[in-house]
């Protein structure tokens, strides 16, 4: 009789605190955040992409890909205006390839990538880019 | 009586066990800081500036980051400065001359009242430029 009770104390109190007994989630991983972009750009136009840097440090960006490939387009970073444009504080006019063709030291808060013509397209062109950051 | 017995003390150890999650969770005691963005078109040999207010005193930074000819950004120098508003214009007392950048050019401690930055061509811009600033304050 005894060892029921002590059964139905030892149910009744971790039947009570199972929330508490959930393993303990893992740690943000602070490893760098690489997000691809795919989008089109237009002659005389361009897209960007917002994200948030919540740690300072290096943004990189690299035009992965271009169709067709050898295109040269403007590739820049810079925050977001509240029209929801990108107000660009650094750029370059590149084709695609594997290493990062611009990147900049940034403080924390919301910033962009861009991809934009620099005057030479004459059809829409579709591209990546790849956004290495904090 | 037993079974009773029992049972007001299993949920008495249930209600000590889980204690710390019924615990009111303590307010926050600081505030996020208010971000402003300053947009506009710089002309030649001309400056602008924005005021805005501090109703908490604590550190202020200021960024020029973006600088725009026809939507591709430039190199060229200006002058970023902080101050308060004096007559139709802004007393600066904390500036920098400097390109764009990411990372604030410029910090500064300030109490509460009010503030205001300004951005200035000293050099001769070749046109007209759109700028952007990027004012954190508490």
């Amino acid at each position: 009789m005894i060892r029921a009770q002590l059964l139905l104390i030892a149910a009744i109190a971790s039947s009570g605190c199972r929330t508490t007994m959930t393993s303990p989630t893992a740690e943000a991983d602070t490893n760098r955040l690489l997000r691809e972009f795919s989008s089109l750009v237009i002659p005389g136009g361009g897209a960007s992409r917002e994200f948030t840097l919540t740690t300072a440090g290096t943004i990189a960006v690299t035009l992965t890909s271009t169709t067709p490939a050898g295109t040269v387009v403007g590739v820049g970073i810079g925050i977001p205006r509240s029209n929801g444009s990108c107000a660009l504080s650094a750029a370059v006019e590149t084709t695609a390839g594997p290493v990062a063709q611009i990147a900049i030291a940034a403080d924390t808060g919301p910033y962009c990538a861009k991809v934009y013509d620099s005057g030479t397209l004459t059809a829409p062109v579709p591209f990546t880019i790849s956004i290495s950051r904090p | 009586m037993n079974t009773m017995r029992c049972l007001a003390c299993a949920v008495a150890i249930a209600a000590a066990a889980c204690g710390e999650n019924v615990a009111t969770p303590t307010s926050a005691t600081t505030s996020e800081p208010t971000t402003i963005l300053f947009s506009g078109t710089l002309q030649p040999r001309s400056s602008r500036f924005y005021s805005y207010s501090l109703t908490v005193a604590g550190p202020v930074t200021a960024m020029l980051a973006s600088l725009e000819r026809n939507g591709v950004p430039v190199s060229n120098v200006l002058e970023l400065g902080l101050g308060i508003p004096a007559g139709t214009g802004c007393a600066v007392s904390s500036a920098a001359s400097t390109t764009t950048a990411l990372i604030p050019q410029l910090r500064q401690d300030a109490s509460i009242g009010t503030y205001c930055v300004r951005i200035a061509d000293i050099e001769g811009l070749p046109a007209a430029m759109n700028f952007t600033i990027r004012v954190i304050h508490p």
